[in-house]
């Protein structure tokens, strides 16, 4: 894993010479740390996000399931309050 | 057993009891409701809080205070909320609980006693019975509904009929009580409702087929709303999916994207029969090598359905691991085509559009008629399969080719290269009930968008006419063609309910094919007289001219069998005994014109290359006289005359001809002979229908004999002469025949010089006399028109030509023994 987080962003890598010549293989070397780079950073930002997201779910869940579990009584509740509401006002 | 025991057996019941206290209809108004008054109270909320502190709206503010009117309305905000959350709950209950029986291949199967809508027709019909239960049900006044049936009309029957208490449950045929056990439960015991039915036209089957198809309709919009289902959780595109694989910049020039596609989106569309194809299509595409398919069909749309169901699956995430996280893209064939115009163009751009595709590594490439590259590189002079066959066997793409069968066998099937790696897949061209369903969610959709409603009938009559009326192509394609076509001209004409007669109308619009729809009471009239129209114009033939109007009779009412030409007929007889002229009177008083007759000689196709000049010939790529005949004009008579002279391979074709009601042209392509009569004209075995008729033997009595001697003299196989519907044979013409003939022949002289101001007396002694000296018994009447000509034209022509007939003049002819000599008066 932690190798394909250094992989060229969208494999947009050059291929480096088959005989050597330092010029297009420094400027090969280049691109490709170029689009690595981007590529980790790019990666980085989406496994932050993702991360804040399981954060997010794993805060959110038990709350869901409480609300989802107590929704017939929410409901009651709701119209109740709504008619008292109404009525009394 | 009782009905509501029965129904207490399953866990449904709750759910049936629990609906028929609110029922789906008030859930559905209760929720749109509360959602209007939600956004209503809302925007009255923000209009109060806004305009507080303005001082034109002070009355306002003291009026809405006074009354506590916010907290009024915030108590009503708060009971909708209330009402909609309980009438969502309600859908994903009742939606969740939902038993599917037709659509996914019954997955959802448990261990139950009968299905949710023969349940909701059961728990109707309690406390009355099965039928009001049927009748009354929404799903049962749908199905009606889709059956022609008017609500009114349906009540008006159900108030008339008695309730029987304490009913048995019917009996299901399956594991489960279905609602199609339900309805044949009742086709079988209720006959007052078979009556019912029968009166307006309906069938059995025709009942069955509508309810399959509400079922059909209610799955699928119970299936698609549920987005909570995996499948649908799905086709949400995650983030950084694609992040891992490589960009196509060139690719995507000349290519598009399948999961784009509208037909890939549309879930109604996905309950298609091709998991046959699909599955051997996945087995292909997950090979380590050489992971390519060739998906072999007919020309059309079926292939690429295939595709489409593929991506869909791919989309859905419910398809094979080598297929999981795929982008499926079409490369259009035509854009590569007129952009590379040169060989290095083609090659460079080809083996640059392959490489990209494997580097992406998630590249399902689809060639749509990769036939149409492979004959542009050829053409010039590049060599395709070895151009591509480097990426073909790599592992980093997967390739689809579509190719229609015909070219498949001349081009693919022989080339080792291209075998090897390319796995065929052969699409199986739909029946008729999987064209129905096919039309099933077309018809839904079209109804959704041009405010139209069709009839089970229609839809079963749009399958059916498509492989029946229309000469050649794919019956699938055909019948979508053909609900798209009849939608507009449905709106035109103001039909908003399309039934079978508005199909078959537009069809015999569309193909001047008189359809047995409905049949007027002019033609009618000329059905009932065919004997005696055709008589008029042939003399002597009564037993051919009978066989005749019978075949046509069962052609126009529909009792013919619809997979043959409307009829097929060998006359056996002398040469001028009138065979020639049957048909021509036959398409006159039929078809409306004697142009509707196209007349084949069938001494010009003897030689080798007979079939090639019939159905076009596959090396030069000329066109069929046959298949072109029957392209323009696919309905009329065809005249094989001479039928004899032809070749075998001729007379194998139309062995295949008079069976199946279809030939394959010389692409491969299947053309329709289903609306044309064949007549084939045989002057073969004449020396024994002379002989018969100098025995005083009526030949119709010695036709076995005839046809053995045809037989036996290896003219004719008797398996061809079995497919005729009937072999019909001409006497040769007495002498009272040839008067008449002569007679006719002699009144349309007289007509043309009426037009020209002239009188003319035909005599009996002038009949005789063109009788005795223009037939003969070899060429029958045959000769009779040429002497007439010569003799009688050519008078009169000299007497116009020399003064002596002008108009109002009478020319009169007497014989005198053997001479023919003309008096004007």
């Amino acid at each position: 894993m932690f190798g394909n987080f250094f992989t060229p962003w969208k494999r947009l890598a050059d291929s480096y010479p088959e005989k050597f010549s330092f010029k297009t293989y420094l400027s090969a070397f280049l691109a490709n740390t170029i689009m690595r780079t981007v590529g980790m950073v790019l990666r980085l930002i989406i496994i932050l996000f993702g991360v804040a997201c399981c954060i997010a779910f794993i805060i959110f869940l038990p709350i869901s399931i409480v609300i989802w579990l107590a929704l017939p009584l929410i409901i009651i509740f709701l119209i109740v309050s709504g008619l008292i509401l109404i009525i009394f006002s | 057993m009782n009905i509501t025991d029965f129904l207490k057996q399953s866990s449904i019941y709750n759910v049936l009891a629990t609906e028929a206290i609110v029922s789906e209809d008030f859930r559905l108004q209760l929720s749109k409701i509360s959602k209007i008054i939600i956004s209503v109270l809302v925007f009255v909320l923000l209009f109060i809080y806004f305009t507080k502190s303005h001082p034109r709206f002070v009355e306002f503010k003291v009026f809405i205070d006074q009354y506590h009117i916010v907290n009024r309305i915030f108590g009503i905000i708060l009971v909708n909320i209330g009402v909609y959350i309980y009438s969502q709950l309600a859908k994903f209950y009742y939606s969740s609980t939902y038993y599917f029986e037709k659509i996914i291949g019954n997955k959802y199967t448990r261990d139950e006693f009968y299905t949710f809508s023969a349940g909701r027709i059961l728990y109707r019909g309690q406390k009355t019975d099965i039928l009001h239960g049927f009748i009354e049900s929404r799903l049962g006044r749908f199905i009606f509904l889709r059956l022609g049936i008017s609500l009114k009309d349906s009540r008006a029957f159900l108030s008339k009929q008695k309730t029987i208490l304490k009913e048995d449950v019917p009996v299901p045929e399956g594991e489960i009580l279905k609602i199609k056990d339900i309805a044949k439960y009742l086709y079988s015991t209720k006959k007052e409702f078979v009556k019912f039915l029968n009166d307006r036209g309906i069938t059995d089957k025709e009942l069955y087929g509508a309810i399959d198809w509400a079922i059909y309709e209610i799955e699928t919009s119970e299936y698609t709303s549920q987005w909570w289902r995996p499948e649908a959780l799905a086709r949400t595109k995650s983030i950084a999916e694609d992040w891992s694989f490589g960009q196509t910049f060139l690719l995507n020039k000349y290519s598009r994207n399948l999961l784009n596609d509208q037909e890939v989106g549309s879930e109604a569309m996905s309950f298609s029969n091709r998991d046959a194809e699909i599955g051997q299509i996945e087995n292909a595409l997950s090979k380590s090598v050489g992971s390519n398919a060739l998906l072999v069909g007919e020309p059309g749309q079926e292939k690429m359905q295939v595709i489409w169901s593929l991506c869909r699956n791919i989309k859905n995430k419910k398809t094979s691991s080598a297929l999981q996280n795929k982008k499926p893209v079409l490369l259009i064939a035509n854009i590569i085509i007129s952009a590379c115009k040169d060989k290095t163009s083609l090659e460079d751009q080809l083996s640059r559009i392959f490489m990209e595709a494997v580097k992406a590594g998630n590249i399902v490439l689809i060639i749509d008629n990769i036939t149409e590259i492979f004959k542009h590189a050829e053409s010039l002079g590049s060599d395709f399969i070895n151009l591509i066959s480097p990426f073909v066997s790599s592992s980093g793409v997967q390739i689809v080719a579509l190719v229609n069968t015909s070219d498949f066998h001349q081009y693919f099937e022989s080339n080792k290269a291209l075998v090897n790696n390319f796995e065929a897949v052969l699409v199986r061209p739909l029946n008729t009930q999987e064209i129905i369903q096919i039309i099933y969610s077309a018809a839904l959709e079209a109804e959704r968008v041009y405010d139209v409603f069709f009839t089970y009938q229609a839809v079963a009559e749009l399958a059916n006419s498509a492989s029946y009326y229309f000469s050649n192509g794919v019956s699938s394609d055909k019948a979508m063609d053909l609900l798209n076509e009849i939608i507009p001209w449905a709106k035109r004409n103001s039909y908003n309910l399309v039934g079978k007669n508005e199909v078959l109308e537009y069809i015999e619009q569309k193909t001047n094919i008189p359809t047995s729809g409905k049949i007027s009471s002019k033609e009618k009239d000329k059905l009932v007289n065919l004997e005696k129209l055709i008589g008029q114009r042939v003399i002597g033939q009564n037993d051919a001219v009978l066989a005749v109007s019978n075949a046509l009779r069962r052609a126009r009412t529909g009792v013919r069998n619809p997979n043959k030409p409307i009829g097929s007929f060998l006359f056996l007889g002398p040469t001028g005994v009138g065979k020639t002229e049957t048909a021509k009177a036959l398409a006159y008083v039929f078809f409306g014109s004697e142009d509707n007759m196209m007349r084949l000689d069938m001494s010009e196709y003897q030689s080798d290359d007979a079939m090639d000049k019939l159905i076009g010939s596959f090396t030069s790529g000329k066109q069929g006289i046959l298949s072109s005949m029957i392209r323009e004009k696919q309905y009329g008579v065809i005249l094989l005359d001479e039928f004899e002279k032809t070749n075998k391979d001729v007379l194998n074709l139309f062995l295949q001809i008079l069976d199946e009601g279809f030939f394959s042209d010389m692409t491969g392509q299947k053309i329709n002979t289903r609306n044309i009569m064949f007549i084939a004209t045989s002057n073969a075995a004449a020396d024994t229908i002379f002989a018969a008729v100098n025995a005083d033997k009526n030949p119709k009595d010695s036709t076995d004999v005839i046809i053995s001697e045809i037989v036996s003299k290896g003219i004719f196989k008797p398996e061809l002469i079995n497919r005729f519907d009937s072999t019909i044979i001409f006497k040769p013409l007495e002498k009272v025949d040839l008067q008449q003939i002569a007679k006719i022949m002699l009144m349309k002289v007289s007509n043309r010089m009426i037009e020209k101001g002239l009188k003319f007396d035909i005599s009996d002694a002038l009949i005789d006399y063109v009788v005795e000296n223009g037939s003969n018994k070899a060429f029958g009447a045959r000769p009779m028109n040429r002497f007439i000509q010569d003799s009688v034209e050519g008078s009169v022509a000299n007497l116009i030509l020399n003064g002596q007939a002008v108009p109002g003049k009478v020319i009169k002819f007497s014989i005198d023994g053997k001479d023919l000599s003309e008096k004007v008066s």
